[in-house]
């Protein structure tokens, strides 16, 4: 990996650090105009803050207009020419190195008002994450509801903007939520399922000439898609729960086969009806078998997290909250602690 | 924080308006007991006032602190936080919505100085809708009796006092908490139920519904299999194995009866032989788990537990 500018972020410590901009470029030649139109707001924050800017090895010329951007931008660093498995990926590296507090993710196009971020700042307080909700969204209809339908049933929650990019948050909700594999538009809802705070800010859309991608249907994406949300499900809601899972499954399919087994085992000794000349009884065979190997591994899952859940910490304390009798103090808490 | 007789642990979500009379409830019930106590509000995650109002009450009293969690973790990890981060001798847990009546306390940790490492509260008049929540309450404690062989009256009852080295040794996850007395068993806790005063809700909404009805079913079925199995996981285990095997072995002397090469029955002969064989393998591993964690005591369920009321 290549960094092509990295330096000292107006004269703060790294401890310092408040804000962390991160924009993963892949499609746009032009990420480098996009970016530049929210300098103006970013300086006005009064924020110390870095933009971390991942591209790949397709984005030659938004590359270019980058590099020339890095020059009177010291804190824009942009990393460059890596295959990171597509914006997810980019996005996810981009997450382990921020240092800010907050993290503010950008797309590489406008989409929204440059003046309207400080909105984002503004609803944070109190919150784990802001998702914006813009006025004119140019993603709507079908897909959206289809989006939402999907979030609602296996998160529990759901986002009127689903295909907003831009979103503020505090970082340690992203150090959880990068453990489960980050997809670009399952974070607000993975953290909202999670317990976190997430909010919606109303936003205008950038008013001015996107070149935005145009949608493009690719079967094996949406395919993939479908699999990282039923596997982020699973996972989410079951993680300290394996046995409820597998033995939902398991069970109805081992007495299915159990009373099949059962029966056709009745009819032939009582019923006289044979069995050698058809498949039934494999079928139901089959069924008992696989029921009982999907509920053991349920039970072996059940078994790790019991064996160690004296180590599982299924909480994190922020902060503890002391008095000396006149005032109160909170202490933060980290995972030393 | 140095040792103290009394920590109480109470688990807070969005209780703004109970938090302030609650803290001040606890206080005038444990002041009069002369024990050094502290109170840990674990709040999970609140989204109302709950934080600061509670921030006011610890800036005017040191013995009363707030964990406050990153996020809503649910009722039994804040258990979990305000059991670890305890100092006190003995532990107390009740709800934050004021329904549990602090001046229960002391009695409760007298008859817990009477020599039990548990003592279990029960809402002698409770204040909740029948249909709602006492029936599915009834029911839910018949089948947790049953099952778990330890009959007591009110597992949902969050009163509790415990011996802190007892419940600290008890592992808590996913929704543990409401079978905390029975995880108890197999460390050999000696449990007292007493009768606790009840109060109707006054402020706020309650956070429970019927639906966890079903999710205590399922809960106490996962626990009944996993304790069974977690006793002798390769016994238990290799007992499952031994049935499949006693299946194949039929089938296979049916088709030996038969005499002729029958398609059906061997295929259903190895179908079992070979679901033997995985379960047997599967007990290995599940005995190489509790083997790895050498400290771990495997709950185990006494033929009858006997709860002195």
């Amino acid at each position: 990996m290549q960094a092509t500018n990295v330096h000292p972020i107006k004269g703060d410590t790294e401890a310092a650090m408040k804000l962390s901009v991160v924009v993963a470029v892949s499609r746009n030649p032009k990420a480098a105009e996009a970016i530049k139109t929210y300098r103006a707001v970013l300086d006005g924050l009064d924020l110390s803050y870095e933009i971390l800017c991942m591209t790949n090895p397709d984005a030659t010329e938004a590359l270019a207009g980058l590099s020339k951007l890095t020059a009177d931008w010291p804190e824009l660093t942009v990393f460059e020419r890596r295959p990171w498995s597509g914006e997810d990926g980019e996005l996810a590296t981009a997450y382990k190195r921020a240092k800010g507090d907050l993290v503010l993710t950008l797309p590489e196009w406008p989409e929204l008002a440059p003046e309207e971020l400080n909105k984002l700042f503004e609803a944070i307080d109190g919150q784990d994450m802001v998702v914006c909700a813009r006025d004119n969204q140019p993603i709507g209809g079908t897909r959206q509801a289809l989006m939402q339908r999907s979030f609602r049933l296996f998160f529990g929650h759901t986002v009127s903007d689903v295909f907003c990019r831009v979103r503020l948050c505090r970082r340690d909700v992203l150090e959880e939520i990068g453990g489960f594999g980050v997809r670009q538009h399952f974070i607000p809802v993975i953290a909202a399922s999670r317990g976190y705070r997430v909010t919606e800010s109303q936003v205008k859309a950038y008013s001015g000439e996107v070149e935005a991608p145009k949608f493009v249907f690719k079967p094996m994406g949406h395919l993939r898609a479908l699999f990282d949300a039923v596997t982020l499900f699973v996972v989410l809601k079951f993680l300290y729960r394996p046995l409820r899972f597998f033995g939902s499954i398991g069970l109805p399919i081992f007495l299915i086969g159990a009373i099949y087994t059962a029966a056709l085992l009745f009819g032939r000794l009582f019923l006289d009806v044979p069995l050698a000349d058809r498949p039934a009884l494999i079928f139901s065979v089959l069924m008992i078998v696989l029921g009982v190997q999907i509920i053991a591994l349920g039970l072996v899952g059940e078994i790790i997290i019991f064996s160690n859940s004296r180590q599982i910490k299924q909480y994190k304390v922020s902060k503890i909250i002391k008095g000396d009798g006149k005032t109160a103090r909170e202490i933060p808490q980290t995972d030393d602690d | 924080m140095a040792q103290v007789d009394i920590s109480v642990i109470v688990p807070v979500f969005n209780e703004e308006d109970s938090v302030g009379p609650l803290c001040s409830a606890i206080v005038e019930a444990l002041e009069p007991m002369n024990r050094s106590f502290e109170v840990l509000l674990v709040d999970d995650g609140s989204s109302d006032e709950t934080i600061p109002r509670a921030t006011a009450i610890v800036a005017k009293d040191p013995r009363i602190q707030v964990l406050r969690f990153q996020r809503n973790s649910g009722q039994t990890a804040a258990m979990s936080a305000g059991i670890e981060f305890a100092n006190g001798e003995f532990l107390v847990t009740m709800d934050g919505d004021l329904q549990n009546d602090p001046k229960d306390i002391p009695m409760m940790i007298a008859k817990l100085e009477e020599g039990f490492d548990l003592v279990v509260g029960w809402r002698m008049n409770r204040q909740d809708k029948w249909l709602s929540r006492k029936l599915p309450s009834m029911f839910a404690n018949k089948l947790i009796g049953k099952v778990t062989r330890l009959p007591i009256r009110d597992n949902g009852c969050s009163l509790k006092v415990y011996r802190a080295d007892v419940i600290k040794r008890v592992p808590l996850y996913s929704d543990m908490h409401r079978f905390i007395p029975a995880m108890t068993i197999p460390l050999g806790a000696r449990i007292a139920e007493v009768g606790v005063r009840h109060h109707a809700r006054q402020f706020g909404e309650s956070k429970y519904g019927l639906s966890r009805v079903l999710k205590v079913i399922v809960d106490l079925l996962t626990i009944k299999t996993l304790l069974i199995f977690a006793r002798a996981p390769l016994k238990t285990f290799a007992g499952i194995s031994l049935v499949s095997l006693i299946a194949g072995l039929l089938t296979f002397l049916m088709v030996q009866t038969d005499g002729d090469y029958r398609v059906v029955e061997t295929a259903v002969f190895l179908l079992f032989v070979s679901l033997a064989v995985f379960v047997f393998l599967v007990g290995l591993v599940a005995a190489v788990i509790f083997q790895s964690k050498g400290k771990l005591e495997p709950p185990q369920f006494p033929s009858s537990q006997k709860v002195l009321q």
